[in-house]
């Protein structure tokens, strides 16, 4: 029976489907370069600006010196997994496929670079100041706060890191269930694939 | 008549002196006068380091810039004591509210062997000092000041703004 099918499986939307609908993506070069472009940027953003933490919320190369290992791939993996999930949003933009999981993106660069550019700079207890707080006042709050932003910085990246996962799975599952994926042969083919840039 | 009542219970009350104003701490004015706990244990006040180029910093010891500021001063506190600055490292009252190691497990940890300069002090702010001289709460600010008292330079951050420590050095010979 199996031998008698054409070789076309119709493969239903599932966890399964977002490395196949990644790669489905990057089958085509101008994607594939898209995701490259933005990987090298956005690496390059990151590279400069989480380390910051370390030099007062001052980025650039400055900043580099203090690069961490754990921040190094930290921001390898943010990059890789927000330039695939903004490729895949592209592509499925062009396939006119409701966008799902641009607030988690949002929220994942936000809670990504709030650590480096909030802890031991000048932000937080401007904030307060400007919100009338007395000076025993942001004494007592001003370090709560930014201590414990220093505290649980990682907690903050691997959060950033989960929320751009499911970014991307609402993403891919999006493309998965507006094309009907399909296996010819050993190779994944969309029914309905968007024009070619 | 509100207001009748107000004014009456105005006029009533005993009169309560205003608190005075924190002195005004910017660049080019007098570096107020205040006191501090080294990590010995010995009380000071600033005003004895008068005749000498002084770097005041103020910072808690949970923040990572300020620890990565002691560890880049540390790498050039020879050199600057050459040039006869002394560098007085105080952590703010209360560690601006925030637990922390102590200021003696930052000087060994982050200064490494410099943390025993001659041309280095450690201890605390007092709460005078700490509201004084920054009122705002910064967690990490530094004052340089000049052999007369005078603040010529307001920053943070040293190991992203040495060049204006060095510079300051060199100009207060």
């Amino acid at each position: 029976m199996n031998a008698g099918r054409a070789g076309h499986d119709r493969i239903r939307t599932s966890a399964s489907t977002l490395v196949p609908t990644v790669a489905l993506v990057l089958r085509g070069q101008r994607y594939r370069g898209l995701a490259l472009v933005l990987f090298l940027g956005i690496l390059g953003f990151y590279l400069v600006t989480l380390p910051s933490t370390y030099t007062g919320g001052a980025v650039g190369f400055l900043a580099l010196r203090y690069l961490t290992g754990d921040l190094a791939a930290c921001s390898a993996v943010l990059a890789a997994l927000l330039s695939l999930t903004i490729t895949v949003n592209v592509y499925g933009f062009r396939t006119s496929a409701r966008q799902r999981g641009a607030v988690l993106s949002v929220g994942a660069v936000l809670a990504s670079v709030v650590p480096s550019s909030v802890c031991c700079t000048s932000l937080v207890p401007s904030v307060l100041a400007a919100l009338g707080g007395s000076t025993v006042q942001i004494f007592g709050l001003a370090g709560r706060i930014q201590g414990g932003i220093a505290r649980f910085q990682m907690v903050s990246l691997v959060t950033a890191i989960v929320l751009l996962l499911l970014s991307l799975y609402l993403a891919a599952s999006t493309v998965a269930t507006s094309c009907t994926l399909t296996r010819k042969g050993g190779r994944l083919d969309a029914t309905k694939e968007p024009a070619q840039v | 008549m509100g207001i009748a009542v107000l004014g009456l219970t105005a006029a009533a009350s005993p009169r309560v002196a205003a608190p005075g104003p924190i002195a005004q701490v910017e660049v080019g004015g007098r570096a107020p006068d205040a006191s501090f706990v080294t990590i010995q244990g010995t009380v000071h006040r600033l005003s004895e380091f008068r005749g000498r180029p002084v770097m005041l910093w103020l910072f808690a010891t949970w923040c990572d810039t300020c620890r990565a500021g002691t560890a880049a001063l540390a790498e050039h506190i020879q050199q600057l004591d050459r040039a006869g600055l002394h560098a007085i490292q105080l952590r703010l009252y209360g560690n601006l509210g925030y637990p922390g190691p102590s200021v003696r497990e930052v000087a060994r940890t982050d200064a490494g062997p410099a943390w025993s300069s001659s041309a280095w002090t450690w201890g605390e702010a007092s709460k005078e000092l700490s509201f004084t001289y920054d009122p705002k709460g910064y967690v990490d600010i530094y004052f340089l000041i000049d052999r007369n008292g005078i603040i010529r330079a307001i920053g943070g951050a040293p190991n992203a703004t040495m060049d204006q420590i060095l510079s300051f050095v060199q100009h207060a010979r």
